[in-house]
């Protein structure tokens, strides 16, 4: 077996150390002062007013999904460029047909209206 | 002998054998598009029926191209195409024949149900066909990564099919929580997958199977295993095995991951329960034999023990939990438990006779299905006289011998041969469970499993007291039969009542389809293959990790 994992291994173990690390280490050299007007809620320039959890309409979260179905393609593109060396022009009509469903969903989505308000 | 054909190199030779799944594809996108601009935003009935006639039709096609596929497959040949990624053997195209099938009896049995609820959004119907294509591509998948990929298709339709019944909790509830729990077990099988490829370079079957084999000969050649050769290596590999496993045994709802299935076949609306329990399980239980017989027990066939251990747990919780249900599909639900059990435990042998037994199950149990929810989906527009309300105990089904005596009547023996009685084909393909494990010298799961399975004849026969010695005046009526589905009823029970006529012919022809699953490991074809497998470009970046 390979164990050239040894050295993720260690980067793992120092990122871990080093993220516990900094906020112990603000927490027990910070100074820190608790004061009233410390406590109270903030908001920028005036008096804080309102619920904070208002409620938002659904067409925001489905707009955010249909955003993240195309952004992940790009997860997808940036490893396709590398295997075009090893997997030559094969890869590029693997990658015709999928932006070929991709925009068959596209259409179905904006025909069927989930891109209006 | 199997021998092994092709390289890793596509040819149009390969893109034939995909054509049903690559034809079948091309059909739901253009109707998906076609639909979209017919329909627009509108939601009716009529665009629904025009999606489901289109599926329906490019499924009985489909069908037909899987048939034609086989009878030009030379016998006892495994092609691996598509880089490696998929495979095409005796034991694909049949399965793949039979979820064609299958579907399609699922479509025309639901089709009464969906015409009464005024089913509103074709999509529903082609989320059905693109989990079809994904277990389609799923049954003949021969890499680790096109394994996961093409169950996450099937599972993503199956998430949103639960939860597609919107205005109820129950569904929404459903989908919720399959989808959950479903992204965990991916997440523990893509770990399994990560420890394989740390161990062996590859994550495809074949190449897995050359590189694993090196390191445990000991284990599979000499009797007494020696934990000390490649200590690390075995931890490693029974651990991903057990990761890998995970996956489809959560979708077959085996023991340890059992918990999702009473929930989601309650919620889900009854077609999804139907399609879950004929078609999905099917396909869940043919990728275990794959994933079993061409990777995990043919490298450490250890393993096995441990495969026993979750097909009896099965069985047991299955047979225990059942008895104090009272609704009718969480009672299906934990039975289905059950028989994944007997499903599994017939792999444990490894032998080929013991395939063939666990196919000859899943095919029955599917069948028997059928008639169950063909059944129960003609129930949607019958109301008990007194209680004016849906059927969901089994109490509702009081005294059906009165009005649809037989109906009634085949419901019951659909009953009797999942209990395993003896005249129906349920207890010829359990007998043949148990002549295989009693032969291979499991004698106390055996007498185990026939205990449970007298227990289990308790719930069953508790259906049939309600249809025909139900004390109470509540009668029921179905006031919706489909002539479609008395017609598949009937055809199905026939079967099932005269399959001790040819269950010999179907028990030999199941075992030459299974022995194509399993690998050979030295061959003449497997030098050849391995020697173009160096030569070839593709196949070095593959084994990059190892030269």
């Amino acid at each position: 077996m390979d164990f050239e994992l040894n050295y993720f291994f260690i980067y793992f173990i120092c990122s871990l150390l080093i993220s516990c690390l900094l906020p112990l280490l603000s927490f027990l050299i910070g100074p820190r002062t608790i004061t009233r007007e410390k406590l109270s809620a903030y908001e920028c320039g005036f008096a804080p007013f309102g619920n904070a959890r208002l409620r938002i309409t659904v067409h925001f979260y489905l707009v955010a999904i249909l955003f993240l179905v195309f952004d992940l393609e790009v997860v997808l593109l940036f490893p396709w460029c590398f295997a075009i060396p090893i997997i030559k022009t094969k890869a590029f009509w693997l990658m015709i047909y999928f932006f070929f469903i991709l925009v068959a969903g596209y259409i179905y989505e904006w025909r069927r209206g989930a891109l209006e308000w | 002998m199997v021998k092994y054909i092709g390289a890793f190199d596509s040819t149009a030779y390969d893109l034939l054998n995909l054509l049903p799944e690559i034809f079948l594809l091309g059909l739901v996108i253009f109707c998906l598009i076609y639909l979209s601009f017919y329909a627009g935003r509108s939601f009716h009935f009529i665009y629904f029926k025009v999606g489901f006639t289109f599926m329906q039709l490019g499924l009985g096609l489909c069908f037909l191209l899987h048939i034609l596929n086989l009878i030009n497959w030379p016998a006892h040949t495994v092609q691996i195409i598509l880089g490696g990624y998929l495979v095409c053997d005796l034991f694909s195209f049949f399965i793949k024949i039979l979820i064609t099938f299958l579907g399609l009896v699922c479509g025309f049995i639901s089709y009464t149900y969906y015409k009464n609820q005024h089913t509103k959004s074709y999509e529903y119907i082609l989320l059905l066909t693109f989990s079809l294509i994904g277990s389609m591509v799923l049954i003949s998948s021969y890499d680790l990564i096109g394994f996961y990929l093409s169950m996450e298709l099937v599972s993503f339709c199956l998430y949103t099919l639960a939860a597609s019944r919107y205005n109820s909790v129950y569904s929404v509830e459903a989908g919720i929580k399959y989808f959950i729990h479903g992204c965990c077990i991916s997440g523990i099988y893509v770990f399994g997958v990560a420890l394989f490829f740390l161990i062996a370079g590859t994550t495809n079957f074949y190449n897995l199977h050359l590189n694993l084999t090196d390191f445990f000969l000991d284990f599979t050649l000499v009797q007494q295993p020696d934990f000390t050769i490649n200590f690390l290596e075995f931890i490693f590999f029974s651990t991903a095995s057990v990761a890998i496993l995970a996956l489809p045994f959560f979708k077959i709802a085996l023991v340890p991951y059992h918990f999702w299935i009473a929930d989601v076949y309650e919620g889900s609306p009854l077609p999804i329960t139907a399609y879950f329990s004929i078609v999905i399980k099917l396909v869940m239980a043919a990728s275990v034999i794959r994933i079993l017989y061409s990777l995990l027990l043919s490298v450490l066939p250890i393993l096995k023990y441990i495969i026993l251990l979750y097909a009896l747990s099965s069985i047991v919780v299955g047979v225990l939990s059942a008895l104090a249900e009272q609704k009718i599909k969480r009672i299906l639900a934990f039975s289905s438990i059950s028989h994944s059990g007997y499903i599994l435990i017939g792999l444990v042998p490894m032998k080929y006779s013991s395939l063939g037994a666990t196919i000859n199950y899943t095919l029955i149990y599917a069948l028997t299905n059928v008639i169950i929810f063909a059944f129960l989906l003609m129930t949607i527009g019958a109301k008990s006289y007194n209680t004016r309300r849906a059927i969901i105990y089994v109490s509702d089904l009081g005294l059906l011998k009165n009005t649809n005596f037989f109906l009634g009547l085949c419901f019951s023996i659909a009953l009797l041969s999942f209990a395993g009685l003896p005249p129906f084909a349920g207890f010829f393909v359990k007998f043949y469970i148990f002549y295989e494990l009693w032969f291979a010298g499991y004698t106390l799961s055996v007498i185990i499993m026939v205990i449970m399975s007298l227990i289990s004849t308790y719930y069953y026969l508790r259906f049939i007291k309600c249809l025909f010695f139900s004390l109470n005046r509540k009668v029921v009526q179905l006031t919706q039969t489909n002539f479609l589905n008395k017609i598949i009823i009937i055809l199905s029970t026939f079967f099932l009542s005269f399959y001790f006529l040819w269950s010999a012919y179907f028990y030999l022809i199941l075992t030459c389809v299974g022995i194509s699953v399993v690998p050979v490991h030295i061959d003449e074809y497997f030098l050849w293959f391995l020697e173009t497998a160096y030569e070839n470009n593709d196949i070095t970046f593959f084994y990059g990790f190892r030269t």
